[in-house]
């Protein structure tokens, strides 16, 4: 069975006992997996969203919605207009002709803290029988004040973890953790994305808690290690927690019944449109004091 | 005020009934009672039947043995029976009251058809109880089992109207309700968890229990606090004449039971503890992790009885269970269920017994890394309960049995806490405090024969649920964010729900092997589990009705035609019912239920409803007995905010359910069992559509369970040999074989979608089961 630590904290917790409880059962029964054929409708579409206002990357992505077992990817949505209103200001978003379906802004849009976006689509065929969606989104404040990052090998998880040192700012909270290693990105898909939200850790000082792991290959001395700590809103942390409970291999004790993972777009679409922004702490592996 | 208004009809109630009884009390008449119990063991034998012979007239023995019937003065013929004892005439000139105990001699051979042919006893014919089934622990036993481990849960999961929740685990689905719906007792302790290793074995060692009864939603009045099912099993109670001992050594435990009388026939005890040890085998592994696991648990039932006097008879129980796992020394969990029961049967006089109960109850959890190790912690949970109850039987004439009483719980749950360990903890301390409340209930029922034609039972039940401070609650919005709070101090009863629970039964005999039954029965549930996953798990906490959270009501009409044929070799039965749920309790989707101060906000209400037709042919006796049983049933539920507020079919709605129990004994040492099941798939959710979010597929998911798992079915088989019984010898040797799905059947556990990591774009199913064949071997000895 596989099974993937990604999540910090509490999602730690849960996961460990679920590894755990899997292990005690697999070695009692002798559970087994098999690749299984299966029939499910397929007239069903829907616009699904990917849309992201950071200081670094501004994108919007559209696209349709394909059947599950599809071998295509779902197709992308072309010739929209995409506009996103700030600040009484409007800002167009041209699709990208590299990348068919992803719009980008031709102006940064600004993204001090607190700013408002507002996001329009208008499509140029109906999609679920819509053609108008409409979304709006804040960029939160992140007061987490960053002392530094660790990056350690522990052989017993044949990982390696890195580990946050901070001061954790009393009430709620919600932070998500991508690393790049030397400037290429490790965190490449939603699965892998370490979020959490601070009910643990709330006010704290955080003495080197685990917030990403990566398997043994990954990582190398000498890498340089960055550690990108977004405080994301409370609705974009379930959005995603909810995705990757989504992805994750269900288990009869734990899981509850699948369902449909929030969205912020109006009109039936899917997908989320956020803002958010993060603070870069990097490190090197150097070799001394990265195992435990 | 409701109250006083609730005191006044129960009054009334009072009153009308002692009118309908006084109506028989007539001068001249005398009482004929006693206890009734097995003449080897000195066993009561609750359910034993009194039959006066000629005047159409009877009564049954009490869930402590003991039996009353008043009459005219005059000759009588009074016929005792009980099923597997041979049958006792006694003739008995009635001019005063008179205390006739007797014992009932078990038949010796189950082989001697003869013997019994002559007690037909048609009790399921004539019981005023419909939807009940009895098991015995002799019939548990002769089940295949999983793994050699005998489990009574198991044993009931193959009756009509019961399912199971996930395979090979012991949480179960009454009539389509959910495995919390369920009241499980043992020896009158509520038992929250009865799982044993994420639920695949039962906390109950079958060789401690004497029987189990299953209510289905028809409670007697006595019981109540759960709309699907009373669960009620019995602990042994110790031999009363000798000392004697059981047990057995199987491929994952061994058990051992002893028993017998510490003053002979006045006082006996009984004492049964089973312990696993298949982690023993992990430290012949080479994986130094697995070898430094531990992964166990044990259970202990102890019993002591005495007879005081002819009047008094004190009862102390008590079972004490745990599991224990440890990954390597990093990490730590155990839970288990503790419980004490006390009782003290009372006879005021010949006609109104008593008995009165004590018990005190804890389940708790404990995990978490210990101190000393990197991202140390401690997560505790525990749910604890205090009950006194007073129930009397009072037996006022030949043609009413009324019973009684009162009950009162303290419930002190507490939903957990989570803290960092050590001197440089990484996790600071999340508590969630604890939820006090009082769960009340008084009742009366009457029996009544009204001619030789009807037997009408009817009954009322008043219960109150009063929440108590500390504590603070939240008010939530409609997408269950906290928008207020509000504080009451320790001790404050901040929050009352009173109900009415009527239950009406009536039956119709229409020959001697012959009735119709109907019922009608309501039963409100205060307190439910904080749980949305398919098989539970020990984590999962209770929380209780609160201004926020209704209780949950539970409606259920039912009928039903039985029949026996042969002298009752052959029960047959048909019932069919509806029952409806308001208020029925759901969780929002993605809910987070675990370590949430906020659960409430999770927590969704609407409505259920299911209905069902339960067919059963039960063969009591000759070389093969056992049971064919087939129920047809739908159960739904509707729910604003969930699945668009559109009716869905609940997680344990599986329409068709068919088992065949069948036992054959070849000669006196050699028998073989057979079951199988057959079962609809599980209602589950698929994924229909997908889209990209940041570089993995998301799924797009149908309606609300509108696709099903494959059906699951499954054939077990076992081989028993016992040696002879020899009347120079006691010790016993016996060895069963036995083989869990026989033919490999691959039922799914569990079907997952998972994004393809060799192909980005692709996406596929994988199943996911558990038991392949599984052949087990245990060996029994008796002495």
């Amino acid at each position: 069975m596989r099974n993937k630590i990604t999540n910090p904290l509490n999602k730690t917790v849960q996961l460990s006992v679920r590894l755990l409880l899997l292990a005690s059962v697999a070695f009692y029964l002798q559970s087994c997996t098999e690749r299984i054929d299966i029939k499910t409708d397929v007239e069903f579409q829907k616009l699904a969203v990917e849309g992201n206002i950071t200081p670094e990357h501004q994108y919007v992505k559209l696209q349709k919605t394909s059947g599950y077992f599809s071998q295509e990817a779902p197709p992308a949505i072309d010739n929209a207009t995409v506009s996103i209103s700030s600040g009484g200001n409007v800002y167009l978003l041209n699709e990208n002709p590299e990348e068919p379906g992803t719009y980008v802004p031709d102006d940064t849009l600004p993204t001090a803290p607190g700013t408002d976006y507002k996001l329009t689509i208008d499509l140029p065929e109906p999609v679920g029988g819509e053609r108008h969606f409409e979304s709006e989104t804040v960029m939160p404040t992140l007061n987490v004040v960053v002392d530094s990052i660790r990056v350690i090998y522990r052989g017993d998880f044949e990982h390696w973890i890195i580990k946050l040192y901070a001061y954790e700012p009393p009430g709620p909270d919600y932070y998500m953790f991508n690393a790049l290693r030397n400037d290429t990105i490790l965190t490449d898909s939603l699965s892998r994305i370490g979020i959490t939200d601070d009910r643990l850790v709330d006010g704290m000082y955080l003495p080197g808690i685990y917030v990403l792991f990566f398997n043994k290959d990954e990582l190398a001395i000498g890498d340089t290690v960055t550690l990108l700590l977004s405080g994301i809103s409370k609705d974009y942390f379930r959005f995603l927690d909810e995705a990757q409970q989504e992805l994750q291999p269900n288990v009869p004790f734990f899981s509850g019944p699948p369902a449909n993972v929030r969205s912020n777009i109006n009109n039936g679409a899917l997908g989320y449109f956020s803002a958010y922004s993060s603070i870069h702490t990097s490190t090197i592996i150097d070799g001394s004091g990265n195992w435990e | 005020m409701k109250l006083k208004y609730l005191t006044t009809v129960f009054l009334s109630i009072l009153l009308l009934f002692s009118l309908s009884v006084s109506a028989g009390e007539l001068k001249g008449n005398f009482t004929i009672s006693g206890y009734i119990s097995d003449s080897t063991s000195g066993e009561s034998l609750p359910g034993a039947t009194v039959i006066v012979s000629g005047i159409n007239k009877g009564t049954v023995a009490n869930g402590y043995g003991f039996y009353s019937i008043t009459l005219p003065a005059g000759g009588y013929t009074l016929k005792y029976s009980y099923v597997g004892y041979a049958g006792l005439m006694l003739d008995i000139s009635l001019n005063n009251d008179t205390t006739v105990n007797i014992e009932l001699n078990p038949s010796a051979e189950k082989l001697n058809e003869v013997e019994i042919t002559g007690q037909a006893l048609n009790e399921n014919v004539t019981s005023s109880q419909m939807s009940v089934n009895t098991i015995t622990s002799q019939t548990i036993r002769e089940i295949p089992s999983l793994m050699g481990e005998v489990d009574l849960i198991k044993a009931l999961q193959l009756l009509p109207g019961v399912k199971f929740v996930a395979e090979g685990t012991s949480g179960f689905s009454v009539r389509g309700s959910s495995p919390d719906q369920n009241l499980i007792l043992l020896d009158e302790a509520t038992i929250y968890n009865a799982g044993h290793l994420m639920g695949f074995f039962s906390v109950f060692n079958n060789d401690a229990v004497t029987s189990v009864q299953l209510y289905k939603g028809d409670l007697p009045a006595r019981y109540g606090g759960r709309i699907a099912s009373l669960v009620d099993i019995r602990m042994k109670e110790g031999n009363r004449k000798q000392f004697h001992g059981q047990g057995g050594i199987g491929i994952i435990s061994s058990r051992l039971t002893l028993e017998g009388p510490i003053v002979k026939n006045k006082a006996s005890f009984m004492v049964a503890g089973r312990r696993t040890y298949a982690d023993l085998f992990l430290k012949l592994s080479n994986d130094e992790s697995l070898k430094n696991s531990a992964l166990y648990f044990y259970d202990l039932n102890a019993k002591v009885n005495w007879d005081i006097n002819q009047n008094n008879r004190v009862f102390i129980s008590g079972y004490f269970g745990k599991d224990v796992f440890k990954g390597s020394s990093q990490f730590k969990m155990d839970w288990g269920n503790t419980t004490g029961t006390l009782r003290w049967n009372h006879l005021f006089n010949k006609k109104l017994f008593s008995n009165f109960t004590f018990v005190a109850s804890k389940f708790n959890y404990n995990l978490g890394v210990p101190e000393g190790n990197l991202q140390a912690f401690l997560w505790q949970s525990a749910i604890r309960d205090y009950n006194l109850k007073g129930d009397f039987s009072w037996f006022p004439n030949a043609n009413n049995t009324i019973t009684f009483g009162f009950t009162s719980t303290y419930h002190d749950f507490f939903p957990g806490i989570f803290e960092g360990l050590g001197e440089e903890a990484t996790f600071g301390k999340y508590f969630i405090p604890d939820k006090y409340s009082l769960e009340s209930a008084v009742y009366i029922s009457n029996q009544q024969s009204i001619g030789p034609l009807f037997t009408i039972k009817y009954g009322l039940r008043v219960s109150m649920f009063n929440n108590i401070g500390i504590d603070t609650v939240y008010q939530y919005n409609n997408s269950g964010t906290v928008v207020d709070s509000t504080s009451y101090p320790s001790g404050a009863f901040y929050n009352t729900y009173f109900n009415l629970e009527p239950r009406i039964g009536l039956i119709f005999k229409i020959t001697e092997t012959s009735s119709v039954k109907a019922s009608y029965s309501r039963n409100v549930q205060y307190l439910q589990q904080a749980s949305n996953s398919t098989a539970g798990s020990p984590f999962n906490i209770w929380f209780t009705s609160s201004p926020k959270v209704k209780p949950q009501i539970g409606d259920q009409i039912a009928a039903g035609y039985f029949r026996n044929f042969r002298e009752s070799m052959f029960e047959t039965s048909a019932e069919v019912y509806y029952k409806f749920i308001k208020d029925a309790v759901d969780f929002r989707d993605h809910a987070d239920l675990l370590l949430n101060k906020y659960i409430e906000g999770e927590i969704l209400e609407g409505r259920g409803y299911g209905y069902g037709i339960e067919l059963m042919a039960k063969k009591t006796r000759g070389k093969f007995t056992g049971w064919v049983s087939y129920t047809w049933s739908r159960v739904f539920k509707e729910i604003e905010g969930i699945n668009h507020g559109d009716p869905y079919p609940a997680s344990y709605d599986r329409p068709n359910d068919f088992s065949i129990i069948v036992n054959y004994n070849v000669t006196r040492t050699i028998s073989l069992a057979l079951n199988w099941i057959y079962l609809t798939g599980q209602p589950v959710t698929f994924p229909v559509g997908k889209y990209k979010y940041l570089n993995n597929s998301v799924p797009v998911y149908s309606e609300r369970n509108s696709y099903r798992f494959p059906d699951y079915h499954r054939l077990d088989l076992s081989f028993t040999w016992q040696q002879k019984a020899n009347p120079k010898k006691r010790w016993r040797n016996s060895v069963n074989v036995s083989v869990y799905n026989v033919y490999n059947r691959k039922n799914p556990w569990m079907i997952n979608f998972l994004n393809d990591p060799d192909h980005p774009n692709q996406t596929y199913a994988e199943m996911i089961y558990l038991f392949g064949i599984i052949p087990s071997v245990t060996y029994n000895f008796s002495f």
